[in-house]
């Protein structure tokens, strides 16, 4: 042992510092390797035949002259593969044989030895279809006579959801006021900037290993095994590094168990990569929902009730936006403490787009609609937007109608930090009495009609509860880790979930290293093969941190017990006395190291009794599922937060550019302040473009804009400058009292930016998103000046 | 791409170019922004084999002949933008090619790719047609034969140019602006930066004491093709500055009448309506504000 090692080694935290991201290095390099990058030997290109109908009977599918171009090795379709269903509503097939039901749908697929020939071969499949009426908004659906898109639901509704707790009626007798709104919001996508892709390796055994970009590789073999014909336990799924995730990879999309039967038909590795333009129209979107909210208040503020029923356009197949409603729910019941609730809900098909998992999962749609109508009663009571949610703002100890029991809750704290750090009161007063208003020119003359426009300035918040320790939608909403100690005092942290770009990775590594006394660099995570790592549900609900995390940490609390239990029986030094720290043991109350962990693992090696440390876990919070009311306490941990948008709207042209955000948390406790502050930037920024500029116009069913020219993600010049401050509410069950912020961010921007136009206007906007030209056009409508 | 992958040929002259577009059927290349989107996009837009124009240094040049400027086709945006000569003479073209796409595309498209490309979008025409300026065209006949032709009429529509199939665009040249001359290029896109024109309005007019005189105004993204609107310009025509605010129902009126942009994904025409009227607005108002 050296003479540095002797010095004693002082006690230093990991948690709550600034640590950037493991692979951050990597993916600037450009050294990391994306599906885009990967290539099998004997490797072949496979491509969809989409369907141009959207809605439409197929007749006749003649693939002859494409399996006669050289270079094609199989040509399948619908009727040449297993019928059976998949997808969250088990109504969906990887090739359509029967009809079609959505613009793209897919009808045939080739394997061939290149991209181009592929394409060639497409050219060459012949589709015979006979168009039938289609369906474009859940009103038409629902009329009497409506075309039927699935034959197994007649009335187009395959799912209806009701919540209720309290009676409205008594809140109604109970109300002094009561205000009615209906919100429209629109379809939006996740615009990975990787797109999808797989690559699927079928041998003659029938072993298939499959490259897949999945956020739930457990669940997906499951889900995909029937629709292959190939056993889960002849799957092995491999997940390269992502290019986002959002929850757009949640469910099975027909692409993977396409390129998994092509595969299989010929017994190479086929990858299937989508085309920008696929991205866009074939990848699943935000559900758009059209919204009818009444809600009722007293005099003094308090709220009373409220009631709420919406239609949500399923699209042509049942994918996880199906099941939204879960979470609109819980901002129904709960954001705020409201008696008396009631929720109905129809999801509904049409021809249109089908959606899925998407950050914040219907939260960003409610989040907009009661956060609207909060700023109304508030000033129909005559109060401030902050003193009326303060009023009625959840507190710990709470246990919500619908059961969710808020056992840590920053909520007040969040509404108090934002107001405070944006000068809220102050400024919502200034710019609702106009003082808030500039003029485009300096100095035009201001009697003439060439007098400059103005531009007012608003401030506007909105606050949000989301999971922040899982959800118990599956009967366990565990991870499985297994820790694994070298002789070199390295650590190998083989942990369930998945890294998919949101920093597990670093915040595992983190975790274990300060329980193990190490840097984040001595831990090496494996987390990408399900053929090693232990079970986990999937990277979803914001859970990561908490679930991944609580895992990881007490696999690593084992370790450290059996670690340190060994060095006190070699050392004969009571384990009381022993800590870890920079990879030393060490005498816990002076810090005098005692041995290199290393060194004792390799010790422990060689010893008589010849052992290694490797430890296992299995996380599963205390949760537990929703019962048939959809009431219970389905996640560890609640997250809160409050926003607070500054805007300038021009109300000339209707351009609104958002000037500030303050975002304020309830984090529980910050492990990595960099990456929480990379969650938050991200969300605001996600949440923006949902406000302002994203738009994936469907027409008729047809996506109108397939590329980013004309699908506007918020640019770095549009993004505002954004204040954020942590909250740390210590949640009993959290990993040092964490919890969840992956979603959190982007859920209330687009309500604190629709409620800071009023600020600025005095013009209510009930949908999105706010572009210029729709901005403009409700100004006009509301013939606002007078 | 296609697999029949189609013949390429770089030539490093203009003559040798020529030569080539005269044998056989060519589809120009210059920094490809617009013409491999497209290709990318399963458009079939390969009319022929691809002639590469990257290499003809001759058509990279900005230079001042006299009272005139010349631009060659092949010059880049980014290369307009960063033109010292372009900046004390035209300042409007660097200005337009400053919100022009983003820095990469503006790295790679050319002046001549823009106009050839004919998009009632494009940017670079809006002050070009304010500046009257010629298109010079050239083909293989007896030697290197050239031509010009005013911009304004060099737009047919949509994609479509006065330019027939063996000739290539090889400079644009315009009289250097005169000092009592402004020049407005404004452009709206739906969001601040890396955007296609919603409209853009581009207005020029000599400013002689209190009147204006010469008034030129084009159009951008309404009409098939980018246009000169004349009937403004004659409303305008002598106009005094400090009766513009006057005018403006009768632009309003002008715009109506004889503007009637489409409807698409990018804008409703009653937007674009609007906003052509109001962009017009703000520059009258700069106008009076400059002479003041």
């Amino acid at each position: 042992m050296n003479q540095e090692t002797l010095s004693p080694i002082k006690k230093e935290s990991l948690i709550g510092k600034r640590i950037p991201k493991k692979d951050a290095p990597l993916k600037v390099a450009g050294e990391v390797k994306y599906i885009n990058d990967l290539k099998l030997p004997g490797m072949l290109y496979g491509k969809i035949l989409r369907s141009e109908r959207v809605h439409a009977l197929i007749k006749k599918i003649d693939t002859r002259r494409a399996e006669a171009l050289p270079g094609v090795h199989v040509v399948l379709t619908g009727d040449r593969t297993p019928k059976v269903p998949f997808g969250h509503g088990r109504d969906n097939y990887p090739l359509k044989f029967d009809k079609v039901r959505c613009y793209w749908d897919e009808v045939a697929a080739v394997a061939a030895e290149s991209e181009e020939i592929a394409e060639e071969a497409l050219k060459l499949i012949e589709v015979e279809y006979e168009d039938l009426p289609g369906l474009f908004s859940p009103q038409d659906s629902l009329k009497d006579g409506a075309p039927i898109i699935h034959e197994k639901v007649s009335n187009n509704v395959p799912f209806v959801w009701d919540y209720s707790n309290g009676d409205v009626l008594e809140g109604e007798r109970e109300s002094d006021h009561i205000i009615e709104d209906t919100f429209k919001l629109h379809f939006v996508t996740h615009c990975c900037m990787g797109v999808s892709g797989v690559i699927a390796d079928c041998n003659s055994q029938g072993d298939l290993t499959v490259y897949s970009q999945t956020q739930v590789p457990f669940l997906y073999k499951k889900d995909i095994s029937p629709v292959v014909g190939i056993a889960p336990e002849k799957i092995r799924v491999i997940q390269p590094v992502l290019g986002g995730g959002f929850g757009s990879k949640l469910d099975i999309y027909p692409f993977e168990p396409i390129a998994i039967l092509l595969s299989k038909a010929v017994q190479r590795p086929v990858k299937l990569l989508f085309s920008r333009k696929e991205e866009f129209i074939s990848s699943p979107t935000r559900q758009p929902v059209e919204l009818k909210l009444r809600s009722g208040v007293k005099k003094d503020g308090t709220l009373t009730f409220r009631e709420c029923t919406t239609l949500h356009d399923n699209g042509g197949y049942t994918s996880w936006g199906a099941t939204t409603p879960f979470v609109i729910m819980q901002t129904i019941s709960s954001l705020y403490r409201v008696p008396h609730c009631k929720y109905q809900t129809k999801v509904v098909y049409t021809n249109n787009p089908y959606s899925g998992s998407f950050r914040g999962f219907g939260n960003l749609q409610a989040t907009f609609a009661i956060e609207t109508h909060m700023d109304k009663l508030a000033e129909i009571v005559d109060m401030d937007p902050l003193t009326f949610r303060l009023q009625n703002s959840q507190e710990p100890g709470e246990t919500t109608p619908q059961g969710m029991v808020f056992r840590s809750c920053g909520m007040k704290e969040s509404l108090l930090k934002a107001a405070q750090r944006s000068h809220f009161l102050e400024k919502h007063k200034l710019y609702r009495e106009g003082k808030g208003i500039s003029k485009i020119a300096p100095e035009g003359s201001q009697e003439s009609s060439l007098a400059p426009s103005e531009v007012r300035r608003g401030i506007g918040m909105a606050s949000m509860v989301h999971v922040g320790g899982g959800a118990k939608i599956y009967r366990t909403d565990g991870c499985g880790t297994i820790l694994k100690l070298d002789d070199y005092g390295h650590v190998t942290l083989l942990t369930g979930s998945s890294e998919i770009g949101q920093g597990s990775e670093t915040v595992l590594s983190q975790i274990v290293a300060e329980e193990l006394g190490l840097e984040v660099s001595d831990v090496t995570v494996i987390n990408n093969d399900s053929d090693v790592k232990p079970w986990d549900v999937g990277v979803h609900a914001s859970r990561t941190t908490f679930i991944a995390g609580n895992s990881a940490r007490r696999a690593a609390l084992k370790a450290r017990e059996k670690l340190l239990g060994a060095v006190s029986g070699s050392f004969k030094i009571p384990y009381e006395e022993l800590d870890l720290r920079k990879g030393h043991i060490v005498n816990r109350r002076d810090g005098v190291p005692i041995t290199s962990i290393g060194k004792f693992l390799r010790q422990m090696h060689f010893a008589e009794k010849n052992e290694i440390i490797m430890t296992t876990e299995y996380y599963e919070p205390p949760s537990v599922s929703q019962d048939r009311e959809f009431k219970g306490d389905v996640s560890a941990s609640y997250a809160f937060a409050t926003q607070v948008a500054e805007i300038s709207v021009d109300t000339e042209t209707g351009v609104l550019r958002v000037d500030k955000v303050t975002s304020c948390h309830d984090v529980g406790r910050v492990i990595n302040e960099l990456l929480i502050e990379g969650q938050v930037e991200g969300g605001v920024v996600m949440g923006c473009g949902y406000a302002l500029s994203e738009n994936l116009m469907v027409r008729e069913g047809v996506v109108k804009n397939p590329s980013f020219r004309d699908y506007k993600l918020f640019t770095a010049t549009e993004i505002p400058e954004i204040e954020m401050e942590f909250i740390e509410t210590s949640d009993p069950e959290g990993p040092y009292g964490a919890k969840g912020i992956g979603e959190a961010p982007a859920i209330p921007t687009a309500a604190a930016i629709a409620n800071a136009l009023y600020n600025a206007t005095g013009v209510r906007f009930y949908e999105l998103p706010l572009t210029p030209e729709n901005v403009l056009k409700g100004l006009e409508d509301s013939k606002w000046k007078s | 791409m296609s697999v029949l992958t189609p013949n390429y040929f770089v030539p490093k002259s203009l003559p040798e170019a020529l030569k080539i577009a005269h044998r056989m059927k060519v589809t120009p290349l210059a920094g490809g922004t617009d013409l491999i989107a497209r290709l990318n996009a399963g458009e079939s837009v390969l009319g022929g084999a691809i002639l590469s124009l990257r290499h003809l240094c001759e058509l990279g040049k900005i230079e001042q002949r006299e009272g005139e400027i010349e631009i060659g086709a092949r010059t880049t945006i980014t290369e307009i933008l960063e033109s010292s000569l372009l900046k004390s003479k035209v300042k409007v073209l660097c200005e337009t090619a400053q919100c022009f796409a983003g820095e990469q595309i503006r790295n790679a498209a050319t002046l001549g790719g823009n106009l050839c490309n004919a998009s009632p979008a494009a940017d670079m025409a809006i002050p070009l047609l304010l500046l009257d300026a010629q298109i010079e065209l050239a083909r293989w006949g007896e030697g290197v034969e050239r031509r010009q032709i005013p911009l304004s009429q060099f737009f047919l529509g949509p994609r479509k140019v006065a330019k027939d199939e063996d000739e290539i665009v090889t400079r644009v040249i315009f009289s250097v602006p005169k000092d009592q001359q402004v020049i407005y290029f404004e452009k709206f896109g739906t969001r601040e930066s890396m955007d296609i024109s919603v409209v853009s309005v581009g207005f020029s007019a000599n400013l002689n004491g209190d009147q204006l005189s010469d008034v030129r105004v084009a159009l951008g993204a309404v009409a098939p093709t980018p246009i000169r609107q004349r009937s403004l310009e004659g409303l305008l025509e002598n106009c005094k500055i400090k009766n513009l605010d006057e005018k403006l129902p009768f632009v309003r009126e002008i715009l109506g009448r004889e503007v009637r942009p489409i409807s698409d994904v990018r804008a409703s025409a009653w937007y674009r309506g609007e906003l052509l009227y109001k962009l017009l607005k703000r520059v009258f108002a700069d106008v009076v504000r400059k002479r003041d």
